[in-house]
């Protein structure tokens, strides 16, 4: 009896120590989904078009500053990636196949909430948007948000129009010969031509087009071509060349005006073969008051090589004010918003985005494991 | 030159529904503006000129990919360096079961390409080349070559080769790239 009692009295006493052992261990986890707060300059949005499956579009943000991956969004086939001007919200324009790699196409606007980054909605557009490795202004948005505009290429062009108030597609703009959408003020786009000219088109309320007028050639395509991703500051482009040069357009007026051409280069830099290339390779700040070009040594054609080093331009003076040496040749640059810009460059060979800060260039750090990684966006 | 427009012309007439084809054809030109459709001899003059100075740029491949790709002999068409690639984006349908100017079994040729100038090593002569995608399925991921001689950008539509040119083709759903002779230059 005494045995039984002494068991039950252990049993007693191992329960009630192992409750209070109990006590003291980790609670249950609670399972959430976490939401982002508001989007920061030094965010960086980077693109990742999958090589092998690039039906999903990839669009990973981190925070630079405490190199952390903060999210990701999706989209279609080969997406362009959008963000509203209040930040509130981001639109991957995408393409569809209703079986994947065959089928049905539908292309669409997704909408996304910026702080849960669920899926909120869509606009199903014509099924002719430009299917391309991604680049930057294939899509773009007024700055009042009310219209998407989406490039198209059949290859005829056109551009699409989005009225993103009331969430339905309002028409499509023909833009014979001119492509890709450079959005520079409410209800104005521009388009890049084949003869080296800007086709400017003003919108009405309704998102038709109301003026369509075409500048004359600023520079000579067979001769020393631009690249197709300029850079925008406000109502001004900046584009460089394959042979370095600068051209500054105004795109503020019912036909665009370029000013005189200026080559970031001097003849020592002619001599060591320097010149601009990647995939993004002009970034801007200051209003466009400085100009970033990414530079690499390499004969004719070389206009997709890696870039070893930054060069920062005054647009003003039209002289260079420094190089910055990047620490891991960059296929893709951008310099971030606000008060204290950073340098962004992305390698696509190491799958990377490495930040150095401004104007001094020193170098803060690297992310990895970013996928295919073509584009940068930012606030 | 005449006689290659010609060429290229019926050959995608011949290959593309003659009302699709007249309909792109007259949107093209509505705006006055025909150069995307023909700047194949004035640029491609240029771009030969340019592009017989020096040798392509390395372009970079992601990561994984470097040791599928192969250089060095103009001969082997599994290979980047094969002479009728000196301008080819993508992924060699020849590493795909496919060969230099066939598509692999089940993916389509597109009747669209951009087009490009490559130098025979044997006889010397300048080949038009048509760079035809072959669509359909996803990409195939094996040799990817990023040669960029004479490549042009977007507005330059017919030289651009970062376009799915999969235009006529059931989908637009890329998954190689071939190099087709067209003619002489």
């Amino acid at each position: 009896m005494h045995k039984r009692l002494a068991i039950a009295a252990s049993a007693i006493l191992f329960l009630f120590v192992a409750s209070g052992v109990a006590r003291a261990q980790l609670r249950p986890d609670q399972m959430t989904s976490l939401r982002l707060a508001a989007p920061q300059p030094h965010w960086a949005y980077v693109l990742d078009m999958p090589n092998a499956v690039p039906q999903v579009t990839k669009i990973y943000i981190v925070d630079t500053d405490r190199q952390k991956m903060l999210g990701q969004l999706n989209g279609g086939y080969l997406a362009s990636f959008v963000m509203s001007p209040d930040h509130r919200e981001y639109y991957m324009v995408g393409t569809f196949y209703s079986r994947v790699w065959h089928g049905t196409r539908t292309d669409a606007v997704e909408i996304l909430d910026a702080s849960t980054l669920n899926f909120k909605g869509e606009v199903v557009i014509p099924p002719k948007r430009l299917l391309i490795v991604p680049k930057n202004n294939s899509a773009g948005i007024t700055p009042d948000g009310r219209f998407m505009l989406v490039e198209n290429l059949t290859p005829a062009t056109s551009v699409s129009v989005i009225d993103l108030k009331a969430r339905r597609f309002v028409g499509e703009i023909e833009t014979p010969g001119c492509v890709q959408v450079l959005v520079s003020g409410p209800r104005r786009f521009s388009s890049m031509c084949a003869d080296g000219s800007i086709l400017t088109v003003h919108l009405d309320d309704s998102g038709k087009a109301k003026t369509r007028k075409q500048s004359k050639p600023f520079f000579d395509p067979s001769k020393d071509p631009v690249f197709d991703q300029p850079v925008i500051a406000g109502t001004d482009a900046y584009f460089d060349s394959y042979h370095g040069m600068i051209y500054k357009v105004d795109l503020s007026g019912d036909v665009a005006k370029a000013e005189p051409g200026w080559s970031a280069l001097d003849d020592a830099d002619r001599k060591a073969s320097w010149r601009p290339g990647g995939w993004q390779t002009i970034a801007e700040s200051a209003g466009g008051a400085k100009i970033y070009l990414l530079m690499h040594q390499g004969g004719e054609w070389t206009h997709k090589q890696d870039g070893k080093e930054v060069w920062v331009l005054d647009t003003a003076k039209k002289t260079r004010i420094s190089r910055i040496p990047l620490k891991t040749d960059a296929y893709s640059i951008r310099v971030s918003s606000g008060a204290n810009p950073i340098l962004e460059s992305l390698s696509l060979v190491q799958s990377q985005l490495e930040t150095y800060s401004l104007p001094d260039g020193k170098y803060l750090g690297v992310y990895h494991g970013l996928g295919a990684p073509f584009l940068i966006y930012g606030l | 030159m005449d006689k290659i427009v010609e060429q290229m012309t019926r050959m995608v007439a011949q290959r593309t529904s003659r009302r699709g084809f007249l309909a792109r054809l007259g949107r093209l030109v509505a705006g006055g503006l025909i150069i995307p459709l023909l700047p194949v001899n004035r640029v491609l003059s240029q771009a030969v000129a340019q592009a017989a100075e020096s040798a392509p740029g390395a372009t970079p491949v992601p990561e994984g990919l470097e040791a599928m790709v192969k250089h060095g002999n103009p001969n082997d068409d599994t290979a980047c360096d094969y002479w009728k690639y000196c301008a080819i984006d993508g992924y060699l349908c020849s590493c795909c079961g496919g060969g230099s100017h066939d598509c692999p079994p089940g993916a389509s040729p597109s009747p669209t390409s951009w087009v490009g100038t490559c130098r025979h090593p044997g006889d010397g002569k300048d080949y038009i080349i048509s760079y035809r995608d072959c669509c359909g399925k996803t990409p195939c991921g094996r040799c990817l070559c990023t040669n960029t001689k004479g490549e042009m950008p977007l507005y330059r539509t017919q030289l651009d080769s970062d376009l799915i040119w999969c235009f006529g083709a059931p989908t637009m759903v890329y998954h190689c790239s071939t190099a087709e002779i067209v003619g002489v230059k």
